[in-house]
């Protein structure tokens, strides 16, 4: 059984998930399978492979990670306890944000436990612009509403991949596990060149046996056999 | 009632009638293309080779109970033995302003909704002055969006469906009736089996409740808060299902 949802370009050819198939057999293993390729592909470009034991490793690697990123200046991106759901003004004004500032600064936020609420807000809008466009842009207007600039920068989708991985370890709720799958997907479906020529390559290892963990931690929490 | 051909619709009017509700006109939206669209188990000329259905008397929990509708059986068949008046609407398209006047001129106040999946209803067609009863496929207002009930399943170990009155913003119209539903017998049928017995289920209530106490009760009005919710990725899904 082969995972088909890295099979094409994603980012040229999306896959909308709608109504996906019951899937039976060994679709995990497939999962599986699929990762533990991109995982020893990476291997033999000489990156490290993760064994994260410990939330806090996780988050010390990210931190690790994140202060060799060449990411503008965050603070063009606007303070984010502006931001809650009870006021939404802020959110809903015209200004152009940077992307990767805004991914940038809300994975640090996170990490750090700053801003709780207003994080949320802000994630729940770039989770439901991915969702609804498969795409994230360089730039979106301050309503999160529509992307301008380029919708292929890697590193984008890397580091809303990240942040939901946080999100999820933090948190345990499973929609953001979802998305970041699919945002796995994608990045698993690009070639490996294109994807280390931009993603850090321990990053990306990173991201993906974090992501290998946890839906290993979710199938023994489910008693489920592992090879199901 | 508007009734797009699904397993939901199926679910619901086998469920009505069966328990002898019945609905005064069912405008049928059809689907003519040459492939499924979201909620369908099977295009329109496909006919059973023989019934599907479960059998009522196999569920241990009577929150199932609307299970054991044929997924397979044509709306059509069911409108007809019923002697339920229907018609079919000019296009699939419910914001289309063919359908939009044709709903207008209904001298109903309340319609069941029941469209294809995925479909959201615009102003025009909530400005007729009709309200358009809807089944989410969730428990609200904690499981907004999308494929629900299997978020609900891996987090909670349970389903829900509940009843709102539709307003522009998804999800969000007051709520008339939610109820919460065991782990069903099988996870692989959620899709058009459980999914739409939950749904059915919660349809009659709110129906029942409206006639025992001749007018629409309302059990939570401040429909907000909760999460929104997208399709589930099959890796997920298929977790849920096992």
């Amino acid at each position: 059984m082969s995972y088909i949802y890295t099979q094409e370009n994603r980012l040229k050819i999306p896959h909308r998930y709608m109504y996906s198939t019951f899937e039976e057999g060994k679709f995990l293993t497939s999962y599986y399978s699929d990762r533990n390729s991109m995982l020893n592909s990476l291997r033999r470009l000489n990156m490290d492979i993760y064994e994260v034991e410990e939330r806090t490793s996780f988050q010390q690697e990210v931190l690790r990670l994140a202060a060799g990123l060449n990411i503008g200046s965050i603070s063009s991106v606007p303070d984010l306890a502006c931001a809650s759901k009870n006021d939404s003004s802020y959110i809903e004004r015209d200004e152009e944000i940077d992307t990767s500032e805004l991914l940038y600064r809300l994975l640090l936020c996170q990490i750090a436990k700053e801003n709780g609420e207003e994080q949320d807000v802000w994630l729940d809008r770039l989770i439901q612009r991915f969702e609804v466009t498969k795409k994230l842009y360089e730039r979106y207007c301050q309503k999160l509403r529509k992307g301008k600039g380029a919708c292929d920068q890697l590193i984008l989708y890397w580091l809303l991949g990240l942040t939901l991985c946080s999100y999820y370890i933090e948190t345990g709720r499973v929609r953001y596990l979802s998305t970041q799958l699919k945002i796995s997907d994608l990045l698993c479906s690009i070639p490996l060149n294109e994807l280390v020529a931009e993603i850090p390559g321990d990053g990306l290892t990173l991201l993906l046996s974090t992501e290998v963990d946890c839906l290993r931690s979710l199938v023994k929490s489910k008693s489920l056999p592992h090879d199901s | 009632m508007i009734a797009a051909d699904t397993s939901r619709s199926k679910a619901y009017l086998q469920s009505l009638v069966r328990n002898n509700m019945y609905p005064s006109l069912v405008l049928l939206l059809d689907n003519f293309d040459d492939k499924l669209l979201p909620g369908q188990l099977s295009l329109r000329d496909s006919r059973p080779q023989s019934p599907q259905g479960l059998n009522r008397n196999s569920f241990d929990n009577d929150l199932w109970s609307e299970a054991c509708f044929n997924p397979e059986t044509p709306l059509i068949d069911t409108l007809v033995s019923a002697r339920i008046p229907h018609r079919l609407l000019p296009s699939k398209d419910l914001n289309d302003p063919l359908v939009v006047s044709q709903i207008s001129e209904l001298e109903e106040t309340v319609i069941i909704f029941s469209g294809y999946g995925g479909v959201l209803l615009r102003e025009p067609i909530l400005s007729t002055g009709k309200r358009f009863l809807h089944i989410h496929g969730g428990y609200l207002p904690n499981y907004k969006g999308s494929t629900t009930n299997y978020f609900s399943l891996i987090e909670d170990g349970e389903m829900g469906a509940s009843a709102i009155f539709l307003v522009e913003e998804i999800d969000s119209g007051p709520v008339l009736c939610r109820m919460k539903f065991p782990t069903p017998p099988d996870k692989t049928k959620i899709d058009h089996i459980y999914d739409s017995a939950a749904r059915a289920k919660v349809l009659l209530e709110v129906l029942n409740r409206y006639a025992n106490n001749k007018r629409w009760e309302i059990e939570l009005e401040q429909n907000i808060d909760g999460e929104s919710y997208y399709i589930i990725h099959p890796v997920l899904k298929y977790i849920a299902t096992r």
